[in-house]
Parts: structure tokens; sequence; C-alpha cells
């Protein structure tokens, strides 16, 4: 039954209590509906008219046709507060209360004086103008719906959406139509073209209307339209060719890659530029390839060079240059959170792991480095990111032991990175982001999952289709993964330690004395000599476990120099025992020293070791023991805030928690077992299960949609300096790809070649498509997405502070304790944003972390290259390279056209040569000429871009 | 509207300047420029940024009725205002507060500083949303003096509007005068520098001779127009040339760098630019106002100096006239906790802080807002980041509720109050 309301009733409670009377009055009249007027309440049975035609179905075309009318809309009854006390929801997601809302402003009795008709048509005063045209099928549609009584149903999104064709040359003054349909799971497919919306990604290309009918407006060039039902969307792509006639193309290509781009340049009739020169490539390739400039020696090699395979040869070399590894993994660690600059969570995570900012971002670049030289699949390594836990398998002595060696090394000489890289996962993510849990579903979501989450966390997504739900869904995976500090071996954990240990002991001991003394007077004496065994295990124990910290705390670092103690720990360890174990072991050790002895002085001295005496010391020993303990770590409690006074006996307990929990912990599952997933997806999982298992699981499953699309498609934007889909971390299905099957076809190679990174470096280095001259022709001079040309990119920070470096032979002072160019250039992430060092500015300036910031220069930035002292120094300097090469040049042309060599992999042209002759005669002196020169060389777009 | 105008007379002026290119036209084009900021008498801000938190009761707001350990060890002291009384060190500007209001109820829940910092900066805890100063940026565009200063420096904050609109650093890392090279004084470097900038100029056409263009490169063509116009600017030379104040100034601000930093916003106003944000910190990171151990050792050598800085200040711009047009704010990213702890510290606290306000208007010797008995919490009139924010921008001629961030074109503020208690 339906109630509805002539415009807008008084709202009250008389008002209510009628309704509520009417509505159990309507169960005992069936299908009735009541309207609502200044008269009063009138009840009527509806029969829906008689028709040919098909209902109409609310959530099927009602919902889609508001939509497509742009009621829906963020600017319309789709904002938050809704327009005119009218609100919608986005995408038609909350059914229900989009029918509720609806049914306020539609009148059965007389449809077409319904508000929904008659303010979108402007026969009542509309905000939003006329939007709807009387004798439309929109309009009819509408009608037909009120007519059969406005019924409800909710068939959800459609499962599937089709259209056709998903690629379509659209001549000039030509026309073509899109066909959509859709299916709702039944195999039945629908014609829904009227009720789609249609979203050209760039309007000045093309247009399609509401019909689907296809104009261009360009030429050479193509985009993509989306086509929209309720929160399910797919794509086409249109292509506008140019009118002129094709240039007859001759492609001789083993790469499929260029298949793809040149069969769209094809049909667009771009002509694509020539191959770039040798010299240009080996540039363009060190560069990308390993972060630096080639020496004027490599160039010369490689351009003097006569093989036929040579590009593919130098491919190869590089892609398993250690420069290589480092750049790349430079590049992957900030991907995944390890962001440089003056961001704050490094450098407290760093301080809690007492290492430096600078070791912290060291072993995190270098867990990626061992793994990309070795080539190990990206799954994999995403996997031990995602499921990193602190301990790993190891004992919580194990692990203090391995902390502290790392921090030695660390200490040392800031080079952690290889000791932490044989760790089988990377959890220095999560030590960061522990401060704001709240960044783990946002950074994972848009570094490895490729979508953006962040405005869902509020509500749902204004602008694609993620919910909060989902967010929150999401958000619950990593809820659940604590955090707690890496202990700080130094002080309290060590009083921690030795507190705890003689507080347990000597409480244990404490009641093995009292049996010992019962059982002695009781002149059981076998008992007796038992526990005593027991009580001098534990002593054992005591000694053995606290001197084996203290060691581990003080020496570890040499394990040559271990205490025997500490072996036998360690060895326990290694044959995979948990605390317990070890702790079993050393008692049952301790036990069979001391059987022996105990048993050997009952047989010599009877009564000796029992007489009170004796026993009274060891019990006062016990007791101080205890007393000790339980005061250090009441200490150390209350030096951790934790304020709570706790009873004896959860003091243990608390301790023994705090004491293993003191670090990563594997997520806790969330208690209804079952995680929903980013698709809907829901997934169930066993009691005991870390949730992000269930997600890497997931993550796996859907690879082709998220894990190995998402880096395929972010190393492709860092070759081509746009991504297929861009921007390269917004995957979402209102955002396509310009080149859907090249990207399809790139991630199931991808996934083909076992997530190979390196196949896939292989795959784009080796095609024509990269290896284009940057120089335009009549048909390629715009249009990026086309990819005819290669189109210059600015070079990241990183890559143009270590330029700098190799042309001007000086060096850069970052701050970091690794002073070699190349690497310190890739390990800028560790920069400290305290540090006051002339290169860790520059670093900010350039490499200041989020996404997209790199390919902006900024005035800061230009104002450091054109003025700044360091760069000034750096040319000047009497052993830098300008020197060097004026004292082994004559002539004067040779010292330019060598710099032009390094710097651009080029001579100087004609009319260069003349400004530059003609700059040099005009210096003062000529050493000033040419430091003029190069700082001008330094400032020109062609070195500051890869080209 | 008078603002608006304005802009569209800049705009000439830039088209202007981008018609000619050349150093020596764009140099006189940029004085005229200069000109005009300095005589037109609008609405500029200085915010002072205390990051770390400042303990609101060791300065603003003392509790010297609290049990000792919530009072902390320092005692109050009058103030021009009968009944309210400041801490012991700040003695010049309590005898300065006719010129500065105090809000003691300013509160958030955010007790991370990175996000805090964030919030109070923007107002929103959304972190791509902009800066205050970043949405001034957006709506005056590119000028020279730069609109959106940092003193030292200060995090790219711009968000969403993208870093146009972030703030330009002024001081180099070391904290040197000044990151303008070179340096204002050295015509000889300044010559030099414009040969360079000319031979650049006729070997850097490479790509624009062979038709090559694009976004990124369009950008570096950008930001380096914009740069040689820094460089070339007479206005900001002299802004930022601390010799050229008269000795007496000089002397009253003193050498301590908390107040040069000050009197170098206050030339930077003068020279045109419109949003300031001066960070008070001397240890990096969020050393200085974050005081877990040592509150009051540290206090007592911070305090004095912020005192004489923010006086020596809110005097030298009322006695110039200049405080009806500029207005400060003194604020930090969140409070102290009310207990003080093991280390005679105290800890991260957001529910309770306290603020200042001077200039544009409003009227001093006024305290908004009140906390409880031990400055927890608000008891009255609690003013969030948003109100802040929302009310700093609508003194400074922006409507907030017009200017929209993309790509979604959602309001900037769009629950804002303005602090109707400020004025009237």
């Amino acid at each position: 039954m339906t109630i509805l309301l002539k415009d807008k009733p008084v709202r009250g409670g008389l008002f209510r209590m009628t309704l509520s009377v009417l509505a159990c009055f309507s169960i005992c009249c069936g299908d009735m509906v009541f309207s609502w007027d200044e008269s009063g309440v009138t009840a009527e049975r509806i029969t829906p008219a008689e028709s040919t035609q098909p209902a109409v179905s609310f959530s099927r075309e009602i919902q889609p046709i508001l939509t497509k009318l742009g009621c829906a809309t963020l600017s319309c009854h789709g904002a938050f507060r809704g327009q005119g006390e009218f609100r919608l929801s986005l995408f038609g997601r909350q059914r229900h209360e989009d029918y509720d809302n609806l049914c306020e402003r539609i009148n059965l009795q007389s449809p077409t004086d319904s508000l929904l008709l008659q303010k979108p048509t402007l026969q009542l005063d509309h905000e939003g103008g006329e939007v709807l045209h009387v004798g439309s099928k929109e309009h009819e549609i509408l009608l037909r719906w009120l007519t059969a009584g406005a019924p409800f149903d909710d068939l959800g999104p459609p499962q599937q959406l089709k259209i056709d064709p998903p690629e379509v040359v659209v001549q000039h003054d030509h026309q073509a139509t899109f066909r959509v349909s859709a299916t709702w799971g039944d195999d039945q497919w629908f014609d829904v073209t009227d009720l789609v919306t249609f979203k050209v990604v760039d309007e000045n290309i093309a247009a399609v209307d509401e019909r689907g009918n296809i104009t261009t407006k360009a030429e050479r060039t193509s985009t993509s339209v989306v086509a929209q039902l309720g929160t399910t969307a797919a794509h086409a792509v249109i292509l506008a060719p140019s009118s002129k006639e094709k240039p007859t193309a001759v492609r001789s290509t083993q790469n499929p890659l260029d298949h793809f781009i040149d069969r769209r340049l094809d049909l667009l009739g771009i002509e694509a530029s020539d191959d770039c020169t040798d010299a240009e490539f080996i540039r363009r390739v060190m560069l990308d390839v390993c972060g630096r400039l080639p020496t004027v020696e490599e160039m010369r090699a490689f351009v003097a060079d006569e093989q036929p395979g040579k590009r593919r040869a130098l491919i190869d070399t590089l892609l398993v240059s250690e420069d290589h590894a480092l750049t790349w993994a430079s590049w992957l660690a900030e991907l995944t959170g390890c962001v440089a600059g003056s961001h704050d969570e490094i450098r407290i995570a760093a301080y809690h792991m007492e290492v430096s900012q600078e070791a912290f971002a060291n072993m995190w670049i270098d867990w990626f480095r061992t793994r990309l030289q070795q080539d190990i699949p990206y799954d994999e390594m995403i996997e031990g990111l995602l499921l990193a836990t602190t301990r790993e398998d190891k004992s919580y002595l194990g692990y203090l032991l391995w902390l502290h060696q790392l921090r030695s090394r660390a200490a040392r000489d800031a080079q952690a990175g290889d000791f932490y890289a044989a760790r089988a996962t990377n959890d220095l993510f999560w030590h960061v982001y522990s401060q704001q849990p709240d960044l783990y579903p946002t950074l994972i979501a848009s570094s490895l999952v490729g979508v953006q989450l962040e405005c869902a966390r509020c509500h749902d997504h204004p602008m694609d289709f993620w919910t909060q739900k989902q967010f929150q869904g999401f958000d619950a995976i990593f809820r659940g993964v604590s955090n707690h500090r890496a202990p700080d071996l130094r002080k309290s954990e060590k009083q921690n330690a030795i507190a705890w240990i003689s507080a347990l002991g000597g409480t244990l001991i404490m009641i093995a004395v009292a049996l010992n003394f019962v059982a002695i007077r009781r002149r059981r004496y076998w008992l007796a000599t038992g526990l005593l065994c027991m009580e001098a295990s534990l002593v054992a124990f005591c000694v053995y476990f606290a001197a084996g910290y203290l060691h581990v705390f003080d020496q570890a670092d040499s394990p040559a120099v271990m205490s025997p103690g500490l072996k036998i720990i360690l060895w326990l360890e290694s044959q995979h025992l948990d605390n317990g174990g070890v702790v079993a072991g050393i008692c049952l050790l301790g036990l069979s020293v001391f059987v022996g002895v105990g048993a050997f002085l009952y047989v010599v001295r009877r009564r000796a070791w029992t007489s009170g005496r004796l026993v009274f010391c060891r019990a006062g020993v016990a007791f101080v023991l205890t007393f000790a303990g339980l005061t250090v770590s009441d200490a150390v409690f209350v030096s951790r805030q934790v304020r709570t006074r706790t009873p004896l006996l959860n003091y243990y307990r608390h301790s023994w928690l705090t004491f293993r929990e003191t670090a990563l912990r594997a997520a806790v599952p969330s208690p209804t077992n079952a995680m929903l997933m980013l698709d809907g997806t829901v997934v169930d999982m066993g009691a005991d299960t870390d949730p992000r298992q269930a997600f890497m699981a997931w993550l796996r499953r859907t690879q082709t949609s998220f894990l190995a699309k998402n880096i395929v498609n972010r190393v492709w934007s860092v070759y081509f300096g746009r991504g297929l889909i861009d921007p390269a971390g917004d995957m979402s299905e209102l955002n396509p790809a310009t080149h859907p099957a090249l990207l399809s076809w790139l991630v199931e190679d991808f996934i083909e070649s076992g997530f190979s990174l390196r196949h896939l470096h292989q795959t784009i280095l080796n095609s024509k498509t990269y290896q284009r001259s940057w120089r335009t022709n009549d048909s390629n001079y715009d249009l990026p997405q086309t990819y005819a040309r290669f189109h210059p990119r600015r070079l990241m920070g990183r890559q143009l502070l270590h330029a700098i470096v190799t042309i001007t032979g000086g060096a850069m002072n970052y701050g970091l304790r690794d002073s070699r160019p190349i690497t310190s250039a890739h390990r800028m992430l560790g920069i400290a944003p305290t540090s006051k060092a002339s290169g860790a500015m520059a670093a900010r300036l350039f490499c200041a972390g989020s996404d997209g910031a790199q390919n902006e220069m900024r005035v800061e930035g230009a104002l450091y290259l054109l003025v700044d002292p360091a760069i000034q120094a750096m040319i000047k300097s009497p052993d830098g390279k300008l020197a060097r090469l004026l004292a082994s040049h004559e002539r004067e042309d040779d010292v330019a056209a060598e710099l032009y060599l390094q710097m651009f992999g080029r001579k100087p042209d004609e009319q260069e040569r003349q400004v530059i002759q003609e700059h040099l005669a005009r210096a003062s002196d000529p050493q000033r000429g040419y430091e003029d020169l190069m700082w001008a060389l330094i400032n020109t777009e062609e070195f500051q871009f890869n080209h | 509207m008078f603002y608006k105008e304005k802009v569209s007379r800049r705009f000439l002026l830039k088209s202007a300047l981008g018609a000619t290119g050349q150093l020596g036209i764009a140099g006189s084009i940029q004085n005229a420029l200069a000109q005009e900021e300095a005589h037109s008498s609008r609405q500029a801000t200085i915010l002072v940024n205390l990051r770390g938190g400042l303990s609101q009761l060791d300065s603003f707001d003392p509790k010297p009725t609290a049990p000792a350990e919530f009072r902390g060890e320092f005692s109050p002291i009058a103030t021009t205002t009968p009944g309210v009384q400041f801490a012991e060190h700040l003695p010049l500007l309590a005898s300065e507060f006719g010129h500065f209001a105090v809000i003691r109820s300013f509160c958030h829940n955010t007790s991370v500083h990175s996000l805090a910092q964030s919030y109070v900066m923007k107002g929103d805890q959304f972190t791509k949303a902009p800066a205050m100063g970043a949405v001034v940026v957006d709506q005056i565009g590119w000028q020279v003096p730069p609109v959106y200063v940092a003193i030292p420096d200060m995090p790219p904050n711009a968000g969403l509007l993208g870093p146009n609109c972030d703030p330009y650093n002024l001081l180099g890392d070391g904290g040197e005068l000044l990151k303008v090279s070179p340096h204002p004084q050295d015509k000889a470097a300044t010559l030099d520098l414009q040969k360079r900038i000319a031979l650049l100029e006729s070997l850097d056409g490479r790509f624009n001779k062979a038709g090559v263009s694009s976004e990124v490169l369009e950008v570096r063509r950008t930001a380096y127009r914009q740069t040689t116009e820094l460089i070339d600017s007479q206005a900001l030379r002299q802004a930022v040339n601390l010799e050229l104040e008269s000795p007496k100034s000089r002397e009253r601000y003193g050498a301590d760098r908390w107040s040069q930093y000050l009197l170098l916003a206050r030339r930077l106003v003068e020279a045109g630019s419109r949003f300031i944000a001066v960070t008070f910190d001397d240890r990096g990171g969020f050393g200085t106002w974050d005081t877990h151990r040592d509150n009051f050792k540290d206090l007592k050598q911070f305090l004095p100096r912020l005192d004489h800085a923010l006086a020596t200040l809110f005097r030298d711009l009322w006695e110039r006239g200049m405080l009806e047009t500029t207005q400060v704010i003194v604020l930090g990213e969140m409070g102290r906790t009310p207990k003080v702890n093991a280390n005679a510290g105290r800890d991260h606290w957001p529910k309770a802080m306290s603020m200042l306000w001077a200039g544009g208007g409003v009227r001093g010797g006024r305290v908004i807002g009140a906390t409880d008995d031990e400055a927890a919490a608000p008891v009255t009139r609690p003013i969030g980041p948003k109100d802040v924010a929302f009310s700093v921008l609508s003194r400074m001629g922006v409507d907030p509720a017009v200017v929209t961030m993309p790509p979604s074109g959602r309001r900037i503020l769009p629950n804002g109050e303005v602090i109707k208690e400020l004025v009237g």
C-alpha cells in the first residue's frame, strides 16, 4: 500500500495519527491509496490502467531518468541537503529513501498534477530550470509510471552494462550511435540507451547526446565515453580521425605494445615521429632506468656501436644494474608511503625505532632493492608489505637480539638496509602510520589498489561509486593491526625484563621454599629434594634469562662472544620453540643439573640443606627478589603511564603482555568474521585469521582489476608522463583508460610473466612507442594521449639533482652519511626534515612527496636553480668538471660541444654556437664566461627535461 | 567589490607584463604594481604559528586557584583589563592588552601534531583542503611580492587548489636572511644575474622553436617567468632588506630571531604581501612548544621572547596606523594537558587552548570564551578551527561561502561562522 500526499502537508501529531489509523485500515482493505489534501484524507482503490506496454520499473527506469535529467547531481537534489527540501541520492544508491521522497511529490489521482512532472517542465516555478519537456520520452515514461500507481521495486544496479561498439571511428561530418544494453543477472538484456547517462571525458573532442548519437568536434584525436546506469558503468572509445588523406604507414613491429598504439594512430590518421637518435635514446633510457645521465664515454661508445640489436642489449644491461634496482626501489618505497622531506611521521617512527631517519629510509629502500635485483614477483613483494608483522616468527628474545643488531648497524653507518632486507616482510609502512591508523586504508587504496577513497571516509564519494560503507569495510581490515613502539632496549625495557624475571622467579621460589619446608617437617625427604631441585632450576632460569637479556643489550652485536646462556637460548629458539618452549627448556636444564647435585647432597648430608636457618635465608632471598622486581616494574609501569593499579595477580599477566606485545602484531579479526571487500564481495574468515590475509587473497583474486593494473599503469606513467588511466592513482570506473585493449594486454602479459617487473620494463622500453623522437610533425604536435611522439618529461627531483652533480663534477651535501653521488641522490627519502644541509633543502624543494607534486616546478625550485650559492659553488669548483674541461681543451668550441653532449646528448647548432661565441667574447675572462654558460645550460628546459 | 576591481587592474598590468616579456620593461611594470600594492589599504594577515602547541595554563589562561599539579609553577600578573590575568612571563603583552583580544575557548579534537597543524591552518579536517593563505592566493593570483609568504618556512598546504597557491618560503633552512638572492645589496651580483638570464633566454628555445609544448613545459615556463619577476622586484628586495629599517625601529625589535621575523612580516605587509605565516620554532620538528618535559624550564626561556616579539609588533603596527588593516592572529595547533606529568611537562591537549587576535578592528582588551577550573575544556562559547579560518578569511574580504575547491566544487569551510565577539 502506498501513502501519497498532495503538495506538502502540515506535519503534526494529528496527521501522523491519522496516517497510522489509515495504515491499520489499509491492512483490511488491500491495495488502497490514500491521498491527503486540504479537505482531508481520502482513500480509494486504484486499479492500474490497462495497457499493452510493459510495466515501468522504479529502479530500472525511473531512477536512471532522474539521474539522466540531472536531478540527482551534486548541484541539485543530489546535494547533501538536497534542494527545496527534496533530496535524491547520488547514483540512485538509496532506493527506499528516494522513493519515499518522490512519493511526497506525486499525485496518483491526477498524475499530471504531480510536482514530479510540473516542476521540471516549468509548469511550476523550478530553480533548476526546464529539464523535462512535455511529450518527451522521459516525460512519457514518468507519466506511465505514475498512471500505473507508482509501484516500488528494488532490482539494484544492473549487473553488467554493455556498450556497443566499444570503439567507434566517427569522421567529422558523420554520425554514429551507441547502443547500451544492461542485464540484471537473468541473462536477459534490455536496451537501456535512453536511460544511461553518457559522459564524454574530453568534451572538446566529442559529444554524445541522450540518445547515444555521437558527434565529433575535433580531428586526429580520441576520447572516451562513460555510460553509467546507477552504480554500473561501461566505457567506449571515440576516435575522431583526420579529414586529410591518411599517410600510408609501413609498420613492421615485433612488440604487441606498438601494435595497439600504431593501430590507433592509423585509425586517427596521425603520422608518428621517427625513432629518436642513439644519443637521445641513451640519455632517455639511462635517466629513466638508472636515474642518471650517461657519461660522455658511454654515450660515444653507444653511438659508435654498429650492432643491430644494441638498444635491446643496452636495455638488458641496464635492467640488471645496481643503479636500476636502487632507482626503482626508491620509487617503490615512495609509492608505498616512505615520503621524503617534511613529513613528521617518518621522523617519529625512526625515533621510536631508535635509528636515524636515513637508516630508516634505507631499510625501506633496500628491502625493495634486494628484491628488484632478484626480480622477485611484484605480488610477493606486496604480500610481504601487506602481511608484515614485526616479529615475524621470531621469539621475543630473538626479536630483541635482531633489533639490537639492527640498531648497532644503523648507528655505525646508517647502512642497516641489507640487514633489514633479509627479513621476509617489510613492517615499516605500519610503523610509520601507526600514529595515524586512519591513514592506512586511504594510503593502501591509492598506492596499491589504485583508487581514491578519501572522500568516502566521511560520506559516499560524490564523484565515484565508493560508498562510506565500502570504506568502513576496507578500514576494518586494518583496524585490528596493533602497533606498539619498538622496545627501548637501553633503559626501561632492560629494567622491565629483569624486574619481570626476578618478580616471577622470586615468587615461584618462595612457593617452592615454603612447600619444601613443609615437606621436611613432614619428613618427606624425596619430595623436599624434588622441590629443592625445582627451586634451583628456577634460580637457573632467572640467572640465565637475565644474563641472556643483559647480554643482548650490551654486546649482542658480536655473536662470537655470546655467553653460553644466550647460546643455549638461541639454540632453543632455532628449534622453533616459542617463549614457553624456551622457558621450559631452560627449566629442564636447571633441573637436570640440580637433580644430580640435590640427590648427592641428600645422600651425603641428609639434613644440612633443609636446616631452618638455610630455609629462612632462601626464603629471604626469594622475598627480596620478588619485591625488588615488583618495585622496579612498578616504576616502569608508572613511567609508561599505565595508571591503573592492577591487583598483584594481574601484574604478571600485565607485564607478560607488555613484554610480548611491544611489537606489531597481526591484525585482530573483526568480531563478525565477515569482511566487506572493496568490490562489494563479503569474505568470511576463520576465527583466528588476520583479516589482511583475506584482503591479500582478494587482491590476488581481482588482480586484473586492481593489483596488476595499478602497477602496470603506474610504471607506464613514469615512462610516458601520463598513465593509460590518468591520473595514475585513480582507477575509477568513471575514469576509463585511453587504450583499454593495450592496458588489458599489458596486464595479462605482466601476470603471465609471473608479475615480473623486469619483464614489464623490457616490454615498454623495447617498444617503438617509447623510442620515438620528441620532434613533431604536422599531425602529432599536440595530444600526448596518442603517443605519436615522445613528450618531454620533467626530471624527477632526484634525477635532476644527480644530473647537476654529474655535469658540474661537484658534490651535493644532502646531510646523509652516504656521500656517493648516485646512491645518495636516490636515497633522498632518508633526508631528515630538520637537516640544514644545502642539498637537503634542494631535495625538499624538488622531491617533496605527494603524488603529482613531482611534476610541478614551483617558484622556489626555479629560484633555487637560478640563484642558489650551492650550485654556483659547484660550477666554480676548481676541481669541478668545468675546470677540467677548460684545462684539457684548447679550442673554445670543443668545451661548449662537450658540455652540450654531456648535458643534452647533442652538439650545439649554428645559431647556438654563435650566441655562445658572442657571449664568451664579451665575458671579462673565459672562466667566468664558461661559468655563465654552464649555469645557463643547467637552467634550460632541455637539461631539466627527459626528452 | 573594491577588491575585485583591484584584481582587474592587476590583470591589466600583468597582461602588459606578459606581452612585453622583456626584463627592463617588466621591471617598471613591476614597480607600478608594487606601488599600487603599497598604497592600497587592504586587509592583510600575519599569522603567528606556535607550532607544537603552547600551554594555555602557563600563558594566557592561568588558573591560580587550581591545585598545584594543575596550575604549574608560574604566578599570574594583572593586565590592563581588570580581572584578566596572564602568566608572569608575559608582562609586555599584559600592558599592551589594549591592542588584542584573547580567545580562551579555542578547541578541537585532533591530538596528532601534523593533523592538528593542518586542521588549524585550514579550518578543515579534510587533509586536501587548502590553508587560509592558499585561499587568498587563489583569489588574488600571482603577484610580487608573493601573496602568501611563510617565515621561515612551512610545508606546502594548498591542497586541492594546487601548488601555485602554496606558501612562498622566504628564508633558507638555516634561517639566514634571505632567500632572495643575490643579496639585496649586492649590485654586481644582481647585474651578473641579469646578464645570465639574458644568455639563458637566448639558449633556451629548443623545444619552443620546434613547436613542442605541453602542460609540464608550460608549468615550468610559468615558474621561471615568475621567478625572474621575483628576482627583479625592487619592492621585494627592499622589503626583505632589514638594513633599510630605521635604527630606532631595529633596536626596538631587537636581535632575537622571532622579533626579526615579525619585523620582516610587517615590511612584507607594507610591500603588498597579504598573508604571512610566521612560525616561532627554534628546534625543528615540533620542538619549541611541545613541552612534554621541563615545561616550565623551557617556557621561562621562550615566553619572554614571545612576549617581546608580539608586544613590539602590536605597538609598532598601532603606531604606524597599520593595525586597522592588518590582523594578527597567534595560535598553536593544540593546548597542553592541565595536569603536569611526571617529567614536569605537559602533554597534548587539543580540547582547550588560547589564541590571540589583534588588528583589523578587533576590540582589544577583551577575553572571549572561558575554560573550566583546570583550563581543560571551554565552559562558554567553544570556538573551532573552522570558525577561526572563516573569520580570518571573511575579514580579509574573501567570502568563504563562494570559494570552492576542485574537482568536486565543494565549498571551503561549509559550516564556518564568523566570531562576532571580536568586534562591536
